[in-house]
């Protein structure tokens, strides 16, 4: 077993402690009639992360264990098999930036809307004859669907750019391309630490940080909202969205007790866009031009190979077949152009190759 | 006895920075024609090379060779190349067709009848008619706008067989072979074997002929264009 799978391994263990110790919390937590304090707020959006990755982990061992062979009976084999950092290995078996980006928003997202969902559970009529469940909506601001749509989008586009390349030149993607995946790929290209994944990297950690700053206040209005028996107010908070460019949500008229559906501002949507972009663009300019050229060269002296071996097989077969003809000089004037068109050919084909030889020392 | 004598015609490469696409299957096709034509015994004249193959000294080649036949002797000829049409506003609109042969000292003032045209083929089938009285002239045309090059004799001439890619006003297909040359390599052992193999010439090879260019024209079909 690799050091790869050691450190995946430890993770995994971290994150079933972790989900045991604050199912524990929560239960406690439940059965408290006290109002919850700042860290109740944070360790819920914490528990709820730790639920949301169980949770689509467990669906996808639940379908994998479905489709797979009769013989494979048990889950160990398939976990054995499989790891959740399998959602984030891309195509060249490294993780994958724009994969990593998909998945965190779609559990920042998932998580945010468990949390809230936890958050009501936790809410508890004195009268004992509401149920504020019923009040839950599932409602995203559209800067979170945004979010999400741009990291879908980025990972279709690299998915795309990347089929296209190995179907054009399937040769650039050899076997010892697959490398075993390192945390360091999700900020390094083939040429080393890339500035683009760097920037995208720490923007998105900025970008969730601040999402679920919000989520922490959205579930804390809403509870103190319950707690206060004011079922009007939580109503009203689950379809406040901010509107950045009206005059009637001006940051100064902005107040806690009554925040908006958790929202990221559109600057920022446009900075995650643009990087989005410059790194979806930088996957469409080939990382390796030597390997470029060599293709192209090598696929020219397989073409210039196969036109002279044609026009060879036909001058020795004008040669046989004009045996014992009377060749005019016009005939002959024919074979000796056709010698020089073969003798450039080799020409050609030699410069070829030592043009390629040339390159083939050049180390990258 | 009659002698059967085939002359090959084929350009791939010349056509690099002209703006037609290349053809590399051409020689390949010359090739493998000329193979069979050989098997069933057909002398092969030699080949033009792209470079020297010129209007003029096409016209010259096929002169010379014309020159060398009995009235009895059969001609072949085979193209594989571009072949384009140009319209003549000057004569009511009369259309050129020609094969994009050599362009090798190419006259911009002359356009496209510095290119082999179809009047320059009539003068050699003339001169085969004048040569050969008894013989057969087989065309066998891989290009677009095939047709345009023979169908100023179409009605009169029994001793001319004409197989075409396409018509006087349609384009010939291709991929990385011509879809022609494919279909005629089906059609070779049914009916052109026939076409190019019996003596005298009949009416019954005219069917052929015709029965041939039908099954072409099924086999294109089952190509799906």
């Amino acid at each position: 077993m690799g050091p790869g799978k050691n450190y995946r391994k430890t993770i995994g263990r971290i994150l079933i402690i972790l989900l045991i110790a604050l199912s524990i919390y929560y239960i406690i937590l439940f059965n408290t009639a006290e109002n919850l304090t700042k860290l109740n707020f944070i360790l819920i959006l914490a528990f709820s992360y730790v639920l949301t990755t169980f949770l689509l982990w467990g669906m996808v061992m639940l379908l994998l264990k479905l489709t797979s062979p009769a013989d494979i009976r048990f889950l160990s084999k398939i976990r054995a098999d499989h790891s959740i950092s399998d959602f984030i290995i891309g195509d060249d078996g490294g993780y994958s930036l724009s994969r990593l980006q998909m998945v965190i928003w779609a559990i920042t997202i998932i998580s945010y809307q468990l949390s809230v969902l936890l958050t009501l559970v936790l809410l508890k009529d004195p009268a004992g004859d509401r149920s504020y469940l019923f009040y839950y909506e599932l409602d995203f601001s559209e800067s979170a669907l945004w979010l999400l749509g741009l990291s879908l989008a980025s990972y279709v586009s690299v998915k795309g750019i990347t089929v296209e390349q190995t179907k054009r030149k399937p040769q650039l993607r050899k076997k010892k391309d697959f490398k075993r995946p390192e945390p360091i790929d999700i900020i390094s290209g083939p040429n080393g630490l890339d500035f683009s994944k760097c920037q995208m990297a720490l923007w998105t950690l900025i970008a969730i940080f601040i999402f679920n700053t919000r989520v922490y206040e959205f579930n804390k209005a809403i509870y103190h909202q319950g707690y206060t028996n004011n079922a009007k107010e939580v109503v009203n908070t689950f379809s406040r969205h901010y509107e950045e460019y009206s005059e009637n949500e001006r940051k100064d008229l902005y107040d806690p007790a009554k925040p908006f559906v958790p929202y990221l501002p559109w600057a920022f949507i446009v900075l995650m866009g643009m990087s989005q972009g410059a790194y979806v663009g930088k996957k469409l300019v080939p990382a390796n031009k030597v390997d470029s050229v060599k293709e192209g060269l090598k696929d020219r002296i397989a073409s210039l190979m196969d036109g002279l071996l044609i026009k060879k097989e036909l001058f020795s077969q004008q040669l046989a077949l004009t045996k014992g003809q009377t060749l005019t000089p016009g005939d002959q004037q024919n074979l000796l152009a056709r010698q020089a068109e073969i003798k450039a050919m080799e020409t050609d084909l030699a410069r070829l190759n030592l043009e390629l030889d040339n390159i083939e020392t050049i180390t990258v | 006895m009659a002698k059967k004598y085939a002359i090959c015609l084929g350009f791939g490469d010349q056509y690099r920075g002209t703006g037609m696409a290349r053809l590399p299957f051409a020689y390949k096709n010359i090739l493998d024609f000329s193979k069979k034509l050989s098997l069933k015994g057909y002398v092969i004249f030699q080949i033009i090379p792209e470079s020297l193959a010129t209007k003029q000294r096409i016209k010259e080649h096929f002169l010379e060779k014309i020159n060398m036949l009995e009235p009895d002797d059969w001609l072949l000829f085979y193209y594989v190349g571009h072949g384009d049409i140009r319209f003549n506003p000057a004569s009511g609109n009369n259309v050129t067709t020609y094969l994009v042969t050599s362009f090798t000292g190419f006259d911009p003032a002359l356009g496209h009848l510095n290119f082999f045209t179809d009047d320059d083929y009539a003068t050699v089938i003339t001169a085969f008619r004048q040569k050969a009285p008894n013989g057969h002239l087989i065309t066998i045309l891989d290009c677009c706008y095939a047709f345009g090059m023979v169908d100023a004799f179409k009605d009169q001439q029994q001793f001319h067989t004409i197989i075409a890619a396409s018509s006087f006003d349609k384009k010939a297909f291709y991929d990385t072979n011509s879809f022609f040359f494919r279909a005629l390599q089906i059609v070779w052992d049914k009916r052109l074997v026939a076409i190019a193999s019996e003596l005298p010439p009949k009416m019954r090879e005219l069917n052929d002929a015709s029965r041939c260019q039908c099954q072409l024209a099924r086999a294109f079909a089952n190509f799906q264009l």
